[in-house]
């Protein structure tokens, strides 16, 4: 059924938007090159809010600076493409893609005060933003600037125009960053942790926000959280990030339902929620992150996963579609191993009902 | 087995830990305006507290509602402006040095930036035993079997002893601090947003790791943080905070079942849930910030932002008041149990919902996601 209602979201026919295959990236250093991602393929189709979901270090921020071309000095595109309505921004010159940044491609970071600069006025930068797209006097400029504030909910737009940076309160500074991200009336956003610094009301705001422009404009939107409650709120679909691999890729309701990657389950059930009854036991993932991931040959997930067999170690895992259409990197799951991962690690007050599910998990 | 234990389920009666009664604690800064005029800032504002042995108190707000400076209040690590706070019945600013001193081992704080909190320069054995020899709570002896003990304690692996905080992960800084906490066996331990800095499967481990310690060592928290899931998980009782004013106090479940503040239902209505089923209500969210603590709105601070307020909102000041879901308790805050708001119009609705058997009304509806059979009832419909 998720299937069916991604397919409804792209829309019959539909070329992507935003398709990345098999993304690599390398990075210089004293110690020879690092190699960051491995086989991170996707799309974005015209209009879809797609969630990227991973902990810290898992590879999620790091790509969408490469689809944004914005990766350190250091680090480079060493493999694969990210075809942009067919061009591939990966081969592209810098003159060519501040042509598609900003205009085609927007980004809002995380830290609104750090991206913003704190020596003009916010007049001066949403002004600054609007022309390199599209020339025109600054006096319209600055009606359109007002215009962008107010309809991201900023109240007295006309003076937020004459503030500095440090004058604004976090949430109006991630309002002022989404203005400026609408300004080149993009085709697709990207939003790295849009609202991590900030508190739960004005989180729901800015949710709410990005949700109503992508609906209004048909924007699509890329968004990078590690809070998969947070994304469970807007998305369509969802891409799981693990060690630098992307480890699933399915439906929203379906990947609450049942997750295909044990990976994803355990994340799914290592998140507190306000509707837990009170005798529920958090399952946390036992172990870290492997440190030099790039180096293993077989499934990253290897050492923390409960399910994981001899053969999980060295066999190198691919992304194989199941039959619910979801995308895994997981071979015990492609060869349907896995009844329903949802229960994994749920622990009740009652120990048959706790067994029932245990034995659900797997077949 | 669960984060709850059930001996504080019970109607059984525990002794106080933390007794905080009318506390203030005002900080002057310079204006931002007139640079000779020195505004007030009110971070406490008149809080009325208890906490009991053994109970977790969850502390929830926006930041800058003084939660923080409460924590450090209930620890004697800031001094009120005026009002006390009564540990075993004694006022910690009238304790005199070696009684104070006692008093301090007893109290611990564990931080929110694992990063910033533990000194780089010290290598993790050094932490964790200057205090236990400044102390003389072990034998010089001794020591090196307490520092490998509290490091096996909070998972951490033995040889851990000999490295520096750098050299550790964010998750397992954390678990130092906490190590370095309990060291001193305290009974009360102030958690000041412990995981708001970690990772989702991280924030679990901790999570897991503050309840198992608490079962095992039998010491009370106080619970500081703005994630009201990681609240909910944690807590036995919950305090909301809004503008260095507590607005509610309820048991975790009967919060979040039935709350009667239009903050606290602000905050659950903003709350983002795991399940696709449960999205928040973009229509109803509650709108604008909170107010600057220099210049506090007259009577009830929430009345600006209120969709219920009402003129006597904006005149007198609400008090902390028992729901009166147990009248042979009397007074709010004498019972642990008791549900207690600083909101007198929506305590008579529910007065009056529950002599009519209707549902109390929700200033933001989407609080009502975590009402038991919402989910249910809304099938149904």
């Amino acid at each position: 059924m998720a299937k069916a209602q991604d397919q409804a979201s792209r829309g019959t026919g539909a070329r992507p938007l935003l398709e990345v295959q098999d993304l690599e990236l390398s990075f210089r250093s004293d110690f020879g090159d690092h190699r960051f991602l491995q086989g991170v393929s996707f799309q974005v189709y015209p209009g879809e809010i797609v969630g990227l979901v991973g902990e810290s270090g898992s590879g999620k921020s790091i790509s969408s600076l490469a689809i944004m071309g914005l990766l350190a000095k250091n680090g480079r595109i060493s493999g694969g493409q990210i075809l942009f309505k067919g061009q591939d921004l990966a081969k592209m010159s810098e003159s060519d893609l501040d042509k598609i940044r900003g205009r085609h491609i927007s980004m809002v970071f995380q830290d609104a005060l750090t991206s913003l600069n704190p020596v003009f006025t916010i007049g001066n930068q949403m002004r600054e933003a609007i022309r390199a797209h599209r020339p025109m006097s600054r006096a319209k400029a600055n009606q359109e600037a007002i215009q962008l504030l107010s309809r991201v909910g900023l109240p007295r737009a006309k003076s937020v125009m004459r503030q500095y940076p440090h004058a604004l309160s976090g949430g109006m500074r991630q309002r002022v960053m989404i203005a400026m991200a609408i300004a080149g009336e993009p085709e697709l956003m990207i939003a790295d942790e849009p609202t991590t610094a900030l508190d739960v009301t004005v989180q729901a705001q800015i949710m709410a926000l990005i949700k109503s422009l992508a609906q209004e404009r048909g924007t699509a939107i890329l968004i990078i959280s590690h809070d998969i409650g947070l994304l469970a709120q807007m998305v369509d679909r969802v891409l799981v990030m693990y060690a630098g691999q992307l480890v699933e890729e399915s439906g929203l309701r379906q990947l609450f339902e049942d997750p295909g990657h044990p990976y994803t389950a355990s994340l799914l059930r290592s998140v507190p929620s306000i509707t837990d009854s009170s005798d529920r036991q958090l399952h946390s993932i036992p172990g870290v992150v492997p440190a030099n991931y790039a180096q293993i040959q077989g499934c990253r997930f290897f050492d923390r996963c409960p399910f994981a067999l001899d053969s999980c170690r060295e066999n190198s895992q691919v992304m194989a579609e199941l039959p619910s259409g979801q995308r895994v990197r997981c071979e015990r799951a492609a060869r349907g191993d896995f009844a329903n991962l949802a229960w994994l690690g749920e622990e009740l007050a009652d120990p048959e009902e706790n067994a029932a599910r245990r034995c659900d998990c797997v077949l | 087995m669960s984060c709850k234990r059930k001996a504080l389920r019970s109607d059984q009666v525990l002794p106080q830990i933390i007794k905080v009664e009318d506390l203030k604690c005002y900080y002057s800064s310079r204006s931002d305006d007139h640079w000779f005029r020195q505004d007030v800032v009110k971070a406490v504002d008149g809080v009325d507290l208890t906490l009991y042995e053994g109970e977790t108190l969850g502390l929830v707000g926006e930041s800058g509602c003084g939660k923080t400076t409460l924590g450090k209040l209930v620890i004697g690590l800031e001094r009120p402006t005026s009002g006390q706070v009564l540990y075993r019945m004694q006022d910690l600013d009238q304790l005199s040095g070696a009684e104070k001193q006692r008093a301090r081992l007893d109290l611990q704080m564990i931080f929110q930036d694992p990063y910033s909190s533990l000194n780089p320069r010290k290598r993790v054995y050094d932490i964790l035993s200057t205090p236990l020899l400044y102390h003389e709570l072990v034998d010089k002896r001794q020591v090196d079997r307490e520092v490998h003990r509290l490091l096996d304690l909070v998972g951490l692996p033995a040889n851990s002893a000999r490295r520096y905080p750098h050299e550790f992960s964010g998750g397992q800084l954390q678990r130092l601090g906490i190590a370095a906490a309990l060291s001193l066996k305290p009974k009360l331990i102030v958690c000041d947003e412990p995981v708001s800095a970690l990772d989702v499967s991280i924030q679990a481990q901790i999570l897991n790791l503050l309840c198992s310690l608490q079962e095992e060592l039998g010491f009370a928290y106080l619970f500081i943080a703005h994630g009201l899931a990681a609240v909910k998980y944690i807590s036995d009782r919950i305090a909301v905070m809004y503008l260095g004013r507590i607005v509610e106090v309820a048991p975790a479940d009967v919060l979040f079942a039935r709350p009667l503040h239009p903050y606290t239902q602000a905050l659950i209505a903003a709350s983002p849930i795991p399940h696709p089923d449960l999205p928040t209500d973009e229509s109803s969210l509650l709108t604008g910030e909170v107010p600057s603590n220099i210049d506090p709105p007259q009577g009830c601070p929430f009345h600006p932002r209120c969709p219920m307020a009402q003129e006597s909102c904006r005149q007198t000041r609400p008090e902390l008041e028992s729901d009166g879901s147990y009248p042979q308790f009397g007074d709010c805050r004498s019972y642990r149990k008791s549900h207690c708001v600083a909101c007198p119009v929506m305590l008579s609705d529910w007065h009056k919902a529950r002599q009519e058997g209707r549902d109390i009304h929700y200033a933001f509806p989407g609080a009502k996601r975590t009402a038991p059979g919402y989910l249910e009832e809304r099938d149904e419909n």
